[in-house]
């Protein structure tokens, strides 16, 4: 063996694997997107539409405008979206090359005029807002489903067709659905595939990264993950890797959370007579989702205007209210903030959790995995919220801890006790009351607040604790 | 089997060798560090003491510094001279691979598309990461398999083994792992493996972490369910070994795997180890059926395709098709794997088998003929069919047989030991399995005749029979036997046995752990018919008391009871608190009743009796429970034999067998032979001629005419007193032991011990006597006549030989 060693002035802690990629980190960054699904289901009234529609059956009343879903998806509180222009039907919303069945082939004249991925990343760039698309990789209307022409010759070019939108797209969505029954080119019967390896996907990963460098494919893509439900929720407990609504601590992968969750009563496609869920069920659901460790995408489906309705627009103006009222206004940076213990190195202050810098991370000596974090108000604060966010960069690394408040200096009481103080990752949002459902009450007047780290993997490292 | 030899290593069959670490901020990447991997001589050649060979002699290996800094898929890099195609279908790389530590290995495959429109494509793309199908035993040359699968038109040109998949963070010191033998292969079957059966998980210690779902059961349709259990509790470990159980099935029979399962959304997988060798290989074809030689023999899903081929819309079902056991199968023990695990045919389980509810269960599957060999082999005695007639040669399998015992003469047998399976001569372990299996059945299991009924199912394969013929007069005693060894101890410290009292007798038992205690010379007294009401002195609760009397005195306690719970007619079970809801009264009874009700004991005749105090849980068997669940040892239960001794009369005669220079009386100057009062103090009169004290009096009391000992139960005892124990010339026996009639024989030896120096007309013996035994109850003048009552606070005198002899307490 040979002796090798790396030189660390700054006796900065080792990474804890796995770890994230730099396009992981961005799209985790992302936090809360829409997603829109809107397409030939829209007009049909179907959710998985068999592949045989007439193209003039995508007849919009008017031209589809993604400006409009991005602009009050982000007075909602979100970051991005991702639009659907591909469904199992093989409906693309693009002039694509690989394939007849697409809306600028309709004969309705808004239809002609759409190109839903091109406007869609124009809307987003002007409103400042990351954005992506769903593409599926079962098609219904293809002939070729089923063989290695369809993944070479559609599936591959329509992904490079998307990814001319524009480079800077930061998620690819690709269903789970593979297989069954269809048009298939008027073939008709039911094809199947192995996932496992049909769609080629080391080679499309490599082939997008290429072009779009920031893209995460998301589901069989492998960069991230389904939460393993779509009901706006995931565990408690939430590893950023794994599978499913915890993950597991123990899995060699990086592959977070993502919460695909619908605003609306029905389908994922508009339907006359649904109805949207109101803002507070939304904050719920953000509660449970971005405070957890995961991503939210939430779907609000263009009607057939190719518009979010006035609902929609409604419970996304509260929603974002909400969130700023409540999440909006961080008093942890007002407090004198110790840690019972700081890594070596200079650099590790507690101070760093509430400068505001993502980069600058709070951190114990190697073999400490317990720690105590104390914000002391000069005044009395009503709280509601603490936020904690770790440094994953280097791993995620927290397995417990608890929250205290004191109102004078004497009495410490533990809040949130019914809910598991588990794991903390990206961001871990907790309603100081216990309630994700009622979380925002009258609050509890604290001088000082106690975070305790009882279990970490290695030495925890936090970047930013936020008190709401 | 097709196999392709990718890197051997003992010629520079490599384009290069290197480290790669996926990490896209490893110093290994950026030139902050340099790798280190290099073909060395292999340091591991010695032959194996599991194997009984060497499995790598190859004489150059790669070795490659694991280093802590790298991150989990660091690992050494091998650019392979030619490229190796991937296909739809699935391929498996063999490494063989020596490492000092455990956990997971990873193999990552570089590559590129070869058609021209993937031109610019670079080589250096990671195309596969995938986890070793199997757990890699550390310390050992292992082969490492890797399941690879990919689009046609790829082309790996490079391979990383990673040596350990795991997080170095807290990792101090880099170790070497060595690599050798690359191999692409279509079989997954490891070519050296220290296990059998292994699992990708440990098998001893992990645990289930749903209960939502989980295995009830296994069977084949038809053939036999084995129950799992009724409720999946996170207790329930993932792998359950249940070898002891044999599905019985012949060859070329078709059965179908079934599982019964708590939940949905998932997949079974049954595997037959045909082949013997100590591992299940798993090949499929590409339409989905079991390759041939293929140890995996049906499932549900795999791919949305299942055994048959058959296409499947998903993989949520665990309906698995029935299989055809190959006409060519011989007979004997096959290992059977049954798995629940979603949509993965290793049988070691997917990774993810614990998360989604999966779990494992291994049996044997007993493929056998219609007629098993049956042979003895035997010395001093000879095994017959139970007409006498010589013993068949075949008998038909499943069913019972019932054998005779002959000795020869001067010879009486203990048992018969009885060997079943198959390869009865042989190892009866291949590869952990079980072949065969020996049972003894002791004398006690046989009639009178001579005969014991070997149970079917004991008939499941060959039979060698085995008497254990002795000497006469060494012959084993199988009275009242427990199901335990005598000496068994638990480990309970909450709980225990501590008396038992029953007709005004308290036999104390001391809190030492053991099981069972067992005093013969404890009695406890009762008369035919007599009520009686057992009490039990029990630290501890939710436990359960039961009593029982060898009525028939046959060596065993009977314990059949009515359908209302009863004891039945002649049963030996004379009460209990609980058992199957109710108590001997035949009354609902609640599980945490310790005590027994009263119960009325039968007219049986005078005589010494085995009683049996056990305390158990819900457990009617005297010999104590012996379920898995509620083992009387685990429980904390106790197990206490004693005599009883019924006695119908009032009087019991005394009588002296052989008395010299001396004389043996009843208080009172009665002569012997005479009456006494039944379970009173008897005070008897030694008086030695002049010159001579008592050496030796032995009082031999209980039933002195029958047989000393019936089945291990004496019926009379002997007490030894020396004039120690006597108070002057007076010996008061107690009540305990004028338990029936008193046979005495005295020893008088001349007596040279030095004068006390008190006067002859009063001698105060101011020592209390050495045992209690010896107090006085009540007084007594020279006619036998009652003086006084005795109290502490009064002197008792005795008027002996015309002396006042005065006791002092």
């Amino acid at each position: 063996m040979i002796n090798q060693t790396l030189p660390n002035p700054d006796n900065e802690p080792r990474e804890v694997f796995p770890v994230p990629s730099e396009r992981q980190m961005k799209w985790q960054e992302t936090e809360f997107y829409a997603f829109f699904h809107y397409g030939m289901n829209t007009y049909t009234g179907l959710e998985w539409g068999n592949g045989d529609e007439n193209n003039n059956t995508f007849a919009p009343t008017q031209k589809p405008d993604p400006e409009q879903w991005l602009r009050l998806c982000k007075k909602g509180g979100m970051k991005g979206g991702i639009a659907v222009v591909k469904h199992h039907d093989g409906f693309c919303l693009w002039p694509t090359e690989t394939t007849d069945h697409h809306c600028q082939n309709s004969s309705n004249a808004y239809a002609k005029q759409t190109n839903i991925p091109r406007d869609f990343a124009n809307a987003a760039r002007k409103l400042d807002m990351k954005y992506g698309f769903y593409i599926s990789p079962w098609d219904r209307n293809s002939a070729y489903y089923g063989t290695d022409q369809y993944v070479t010759d559609v599936f591959l070019r329509q992904c490079f067709e998307l990814s001319q939108y524009g480079t800077d797209q930061f998620e690819m969505w690709f269903d789970g659905a593979n297989g069954g029954t269809g048009y298939y080119g008027g073939a008709g019967g039911s094809r199947s595939i192995d996932a496992n390896y049909y769609y080629d996907i080391p080679n499309l990963r490599d082939s997008v990264h290429r072009v779009c460098p920031d893209i995460i494919l998301w589901g069989v893509g492998g960069e991230a993950r389904w939460c393993g439900t779509e009901s706006g929720y995931t565990n408690e407990t939430t590893w950023s890797m794994g599978y499913g609504l915890s993950g597991n601590e123990n899995e060699w992968k990086w592959l977070p959370s993502e919460s695909d969750a619908k605003a609306t009563s029905g389908g994922w496609f508009y339907h006359d007579g649904e109805t949207t869920k109101d803002s507070e069920t939304l904050f719920k659901m953000y509660l449970e989702t971005v405070g957890r460790n995961a991503t939210l995408i939430l779907n609000f489906p263009p009607n057939k205007a190719g518009l979010l309705t006035k609902a929609d627009s409604t419970q996304l103006c509260a929603l974002g209210q909400k969130l700023s009222q409540r999440l909006g206004n961080d008093l942890a940076p007002l407090a004198d903030v110790t840690a019972s213990t700081t890594r070596s190195g200079g650099k590790y202050n507690a101070t760093c959790l509430t400068d505001g810098d993502k980069n600058t991370y709070w951190a114990t000596d190697d073999g400490v995995t317990a720690a105590t974090i104390t914000l002391t108000w000069n005044q009395p604060q009503t709280v509601h919220y603490v936020m904690l966010q770790e440094f994953i960069r280097k791993g995620q690394r927290v397995k417990g801890f608890t929250i205290e408040t004191t109102n004078d200096g004497l009495t410490w009481t533990r809040r949130a006790d019914n809910i598991q103080t588990t794991t903390i990752g990206y961001k871990r949002i907790i309603p100081l009351n216990g309630s994700t459902s009622a979380s925002y009450d009258s609050g509890y007047s604290v001088k000082a607040m106690r975070i305790r780290i009882t279990d970490s993997r290695a030495c925890p490292l936090l970047h930013t604790i936020s008190v709401f | 089997m097709a196999q392709k030899d990718l890197v051997l290593f003992d010629t520079k069959d490599y384009e290069a060798v290197g480290v790669y670490d996926a990490w896209e901020n490893s110093p290994f990447r950026d030139g902050r560090l340099e790798g280190n991997a290099a073909i060395v001589d292999n340091p591991y050649t010695d032959i194996d003491e599991f194997l009984g060979y060497a499995p790598n002699t190859s004489p150059k290996v790669l070795a490659v510094q694991r280093s802590r800094y790298g991150s989990n898929q660091f690992g050494a890099r091998i650019d392979l001279t030619e490229p190796f195609a991937l296909s739809p279908t699935i391929q498996y790389v063999h490494v063989l691979i020596h490492r000092p530590v455990g956990g997971r290995v990873m193999l990552i495959g570089l590559g590129k598309h070869r058609e021209s429109e993937w031109s610019s494509q670079s080589k250096e793309t990671e195309q596969l990461w995938v986890l070793s199908s199997s757990a890699v035993t550390p310390g050992k040359w292992a082969d490492a398999v890797f399941a690879v699968q990919g689009v046609s038109g790829v082309d790996i040109y490079s391979l990383v083994v990673v040596p350990e998949c795991e997080s170095p963070h807290d990792r101090t010191d880099d170790f070497v792992a060595y690599i050798d033998q690359i191999t692409l292969s279509s079989s997954s079957t490891p070519v050296v493996q220290y296990e059998d059966y292994p699992t990708n998980f440990n098998k001893t210690d992990t645990y289930a972490s749903r209960t939502d779902r989980g295995i009830l059961s296994v069977a084949l349709q038809g053939v036999q369910t084995l129950a799992i259990t009724s409720s999946p509790a996170t207790s329930d470990p993932l792998y359950r070994n249940r070898t002891e159980t044999a599905f019985a099935v012949k060859a070329g029979q078709s059965v179908k795997p079934v599982f019964g399962y708590k939940g949905s959304w998932m997949c079974g997988y049954a595997y037959v180890d045909y082949g013997r060798d100590g591992k299940f290989s798993f090949d499929i074809n590409t339409d989905g059926t079991p390759a041939e030689g293929s140890d995996l023999v049906s499932y549900s899903a795999y791919n949305q395709r299942n055994s048959l081929g058959r296409q499947l819309s998903d993989n949520n079902t665990l309906d698995m098709p029935a299989f055809t056991v190959p006409e060519a199968t011989a007979y004997g023990f096959y290992h059977m794997r049954f798995k629940v695990d979603w949509n993965e045919i290793d049988p070691a389980g997917a990774e993810t088998i614990k998360d989604n509810g999966g779990g494992i269960v291994d049996i044997r599957l007993n493929v056998h003929p219609d007629y098993v060999s049956v042979a003895e082999d035997n010395r001093n005695g000879e095994i017959l069919a139970a007409d006498g007639s010589s013993l068949p040669a075949t008998t038909p399998f499943g069913q019972s047989l019932t054998i005779k015992l002959n000795p020869e003469n001067g010879f009486a047998y203990n048992g018969v030991r009885i060997r079943h399976g198959y390869n009865l001569t042989g190892d009866s372990l291949v590869h952990s399995t079980p072949q065969y299996v020996d049972h003894y059945a002791y004398r006690d299991k046989f009639d009178d005749s001579n005969c014991l009924t070997i149970p079917a199912e004991w008939v499941d394969g060959d039979l060698m029979l085995e008497g254990l013929f002795v000497e006469k007069g060494t012959e084993m005693n199988f009275d009242y036997t427990i199901n335990f060894e005598e000496g068994t101890t638990f480990s309970r410290t909450d709980r225990h046995l501590n008396s038992v009292t029953m007709a005004g007798t308290t036999a104390s038992i001391p809190n030492d752990r053991i099981l069972y205690h067992k005093d013969m010379a404890q009695t406890f007294f009762a008369r035919p018919q007599q009520s009686l009401t057992a009490n039990f002195g029990y630290t501890g609760n939710w436990m359960n008391g039961y009593v029982y009397v060898d009525c028939n005195r046959d060596g065993k306690f009977s314990f059949d009871i009515n359908t209302n719970g009863t004891p039945a007619e002649g049963s030996d079970m004379m009460a209990y608190s609980h058992a199957g809801g109710k108590n001997s009264k035949g009354a609902t009874a609640n599980g945490n009743t310790l005590q027994p009700p009263a119960f009325t004991l039968p007219d049986i005749a005078d005589g010494f009796y085995r009683l049996r105090f056990k305390v158990d849980w819900d457990c009617l068997d005297p010999g104590g429970n012996t379920s898995e669940a509620n083992m009387i040892t685990a429980n904390g239960g106790g197990i206490a034999d004693y005599r009883l001794r019924i006695y119908s009369g009032n009087e019991v005669q005394v009588s002296v067998a052989e008395c010299q220079n001396g004389y043996i009386r009843a208080m009172g100057g009665i002569a012997m032979p005479a009456t006494t009062a039944y379970r009173q103090p008897l005070p008897m009169l030694a008086v030695p001629f002049d010159g001579h004290r008592l050496d030796t009096l032995y009082v031999t009391h209980g039933d002195l005419t029958g047989q000393a000992v019936v089945h291990s139960v004496p019926q009379r005892l002997t007490e030894a007193y020396t004039s120690q124990d006597l108070t002057g010339d007076l010996l008061m026996l107690p009540a305990s032991i004028v338990d029936g009639d008193l046979l005495l024989r005295a020893t008088f030896v001349i007596d040279d011990a030095e004068p006390t120096g008190l006067d002859n007309s009063e001698q105060r013996i101011t020592n209390k006597p050495q045992t209690s035994n010896l107090k006085p109850q009540t007084t007594y003048d020279l006619q036998g006549r009652k003086i006084n009552s005795h109290s502490s606070s009064l002197k008792s005198q005795f008027i002996i030989k015309d002396r006042r002899i005065i006791y002092t307490q």
